[in-house]
């Protein structure tokens, strides 16, 4: 059945596609015949669409089963069925030899090291625009994951420094990150969101695997491997932002409400990008907004515009976590995704169709 | 384009795969006659390919389901066949997942036998490239060292254990529930089917 050569049938041309895009090392050659392939033949493309879906569909059963494997080692504290409601404080730390936290950064790294190449998802965007302090040397946790099982059959990995506090009600189940970083396997739960507070920062999920690490006293980072979650700072609820598998963000509101407006708006600096720097952190969400409407928030709070050059573009949706002082960042974002390109005109940024 | 791909594969793979044997089945049992459901089903991906989001989808199986359904009428009105089975007229734009569909919320026991039947049809070699790859976070070249294979054997482990999960997993869907509608014998062998399929296509 697995023959080789070409006379493969489309799926196995297929598998080979999509192990290429996720394994291999595409030439820009290489891409331009899986695009020239995925051209000649609408099968083809449903081929390497449903290839590409069981590929991970395998990865993620077999990353299901290592979680399941950590299940069965003692690595749970004895009481995991009746004690919510309490702060959990770490038991004795079993030692966890497997190294999940690395695997799923260099998943990150994969899917960012993508982006740069074509990026027109926004999930890679996200991942790219913010800054991943989870990355750093800061990991001599990785060997003492301490697994706790939650009544509702969510399950927690907690760092060696991780404190968790646990509130299941009828309606929702809280869950309070007091320090460190735990991931969360999220039992499905349409009727019971699944809310991590880390300081000011929410994640809701129903049914999902992401971490979230406590940053400073209001901060917080959220890394979702799998499904998609929900973050927002403080009562910002309306303006969360949707994040997907294999997006990170991080956000750290600060002691103060967030400070959307506090840009100065008399530097009008032609090179706005190389204001990243500012130490303000103020963000703008966007979860599923027409650009055009983007572009009112960011001119809102910024002396450089953004002018949307084509209504077709400013009807595009994008979704996304943006420094709110960095238009020019997001108009880049908003042409990868609306098909467009950036154009400066006067000091404004003009997004035009190609 | 292939970034777009990474966030709707991996939407599809937690959302569509788990439920693609149960649509086979239901699509086999009732426009099994006259349609191909490998045919459908291909389609069906491409048209989901095609979304530029999948965030509005609230009910993944559902939509699902409708789709597959708009394509198997399409592909009849096509070919000029009348179908009997036809019952709306659910056009690809009217598309949307209000319908709270056969099996939407999956059992987690479900689940789980679904993950193990998976990993069953993986082959050891493959099972173990993803362990180190996606588990150890090894390079391709540290995976093919630590395996003692080129990095080329690596991939070709990969996309051959792909290979083989994706057809068990056709065939097996094709078998359960067929008894019922096989009034052609080649329905059971959806998996093989499909290749032939792809030979014959002139485009």
């Amino acid at each position: 059945m697995a023959s080789s050569g070409p006379t493969d049938s489309i799926d196995d041309q297929a598998a080979a596609w999509a192990v290429e895009a996720a394994h291999g090392d595409m030439t820009p050659e290489g891409r331009a015949d899986l695009q020239e392939w995925l051209a000649a033949d609408r099968r083809h493309r449903g081929a390497y669409m449903r290839a590409r879906a069981w590929l991970i569909a395998a990865e993620e059963a077999v990353l299901a089963t290592q979680g399941e494997d950590q299940h069965a080692q003692p690595a749970r504290p004895a009481s995991d069925n009746d004690n919510d409601g309490d702060v959990r404080e770490r038991a004795a730390a079993e030692p966890q030899d497997r190294p999940l936290r690395r695997a799923t950064s260099q998943w990150l790294k994969r899917t960012a090291a993508g982006g740069a190449a074509i990026a027109a998802s926004l999930a890679v965007l996200m991942a790219a625009g913010i800054p991943l302090p989870l990355f750093g040397p800061a990991a001599p946790t990785e060997d003492a994951i301490q697994i706790v099982q939650l009544r509702d059959g969510s399950v927690a990995r907690l760092s060696p420094d991780a404190r968790i506090q646990v509130v299941l009600s009828d309606g929702i189940r809280n869950i309070t990150l007091l320090s460190g970083k735990a991931t969360f396997d999220v039992a499905k739960d349409k009727t019971r969101p699944f809310v991590v507070r880390s300081g000011d920062v929410y994640a809701q999920a129903t049914g999902t695997v992401y971490s979230v690490s406590r940053i400073g006293r209001t901060g917080g980072t959220v890394k979702v491997l799998e499904g998609s979650v929900l973050v927002w700072p403080r009562d910002e609820r309306d303006q969360a932002v949707r994040l997907q598998a294999g997006g990170t963000v991080t956000l750290d509101p600060g002691p103060t409400p967030i400070p959307t407006a506090s840009q100065n708006p008399a530097s009008p600096a032609a090179q706005p990008t190389r204001r990243l720097s500012t130490p303000d952190m103020a963000q703008i969400s966007l979860d599923n907004v027409p650009i055009a409407q983007a572009a009112m928030r960011f001119n809102r709070v910024n002396s450089t515009k953004i002018i949307i050059g084509d209504a077709a573009i400013g009807d595009v949706r994008v979704i996304g976590h943006y420094k709110a002082n960095d238009p020019e960042h997001f108009a880049q974002a908003a042409a990868i995704v609306s098909g467009g390109y950036v154009e400066h005109d006067n000091g404004n940024i003009v997004i035009k169709m190609k | 384009m292939d970034d777009e791909y990474d966030i709707i594969a991996g939407w599809i793979a937690r959302e569509i795969v788990p439920h693609e044997a149960a649509i086979r089945r239901w699509l086999t049992r009732r426009w099994g006659h006259v349609v191909d459901a490998e045919d459908v089903i291909q389609e069906a991906y491409c048209r989901i390919a095609g979304l530029a989001s999948v965030d509005h989808i609230a009910s993944p199986a559902g939509y699902f389901h409708q789709t597959v359904h708009a394509v198997a009428n399409d592909l009849t009105r096509r070919a000029g066949i009348i179908n009997f089975t036809s019952m709306t007229q659910i056009e690809w734009s009217n598309v949307m997942d209000d319908e709270p569909s056969i099996d939407q919320a999956m059992e987690a026991s479900q689940e789980l036998a679904r993950v193990r039947e998976l990993l069953a049809a993986l082959p050891d070699t493959c099972r173990s490239v993803i362990e180190l790859r996606r588990v150890e976070g090894l390079s391709r070249k540290e995976t093919a060292e630590r395996l003692g294979v080129s990095e080329n054997d690596v991939k070709n482990h990969l996309v051959r254990g792909l290979q083989k999960v994706m057809k068990t997993m056709a065939e097996q869907d094709a078998h359960p529930a067929s008894g019922a509608a096989g009034s052609k014998s080649q329905r059971a062998d959806a998996g093989k089917k499909a290749e032939q399929i792809g030979k014959q296509r002139p485009h």
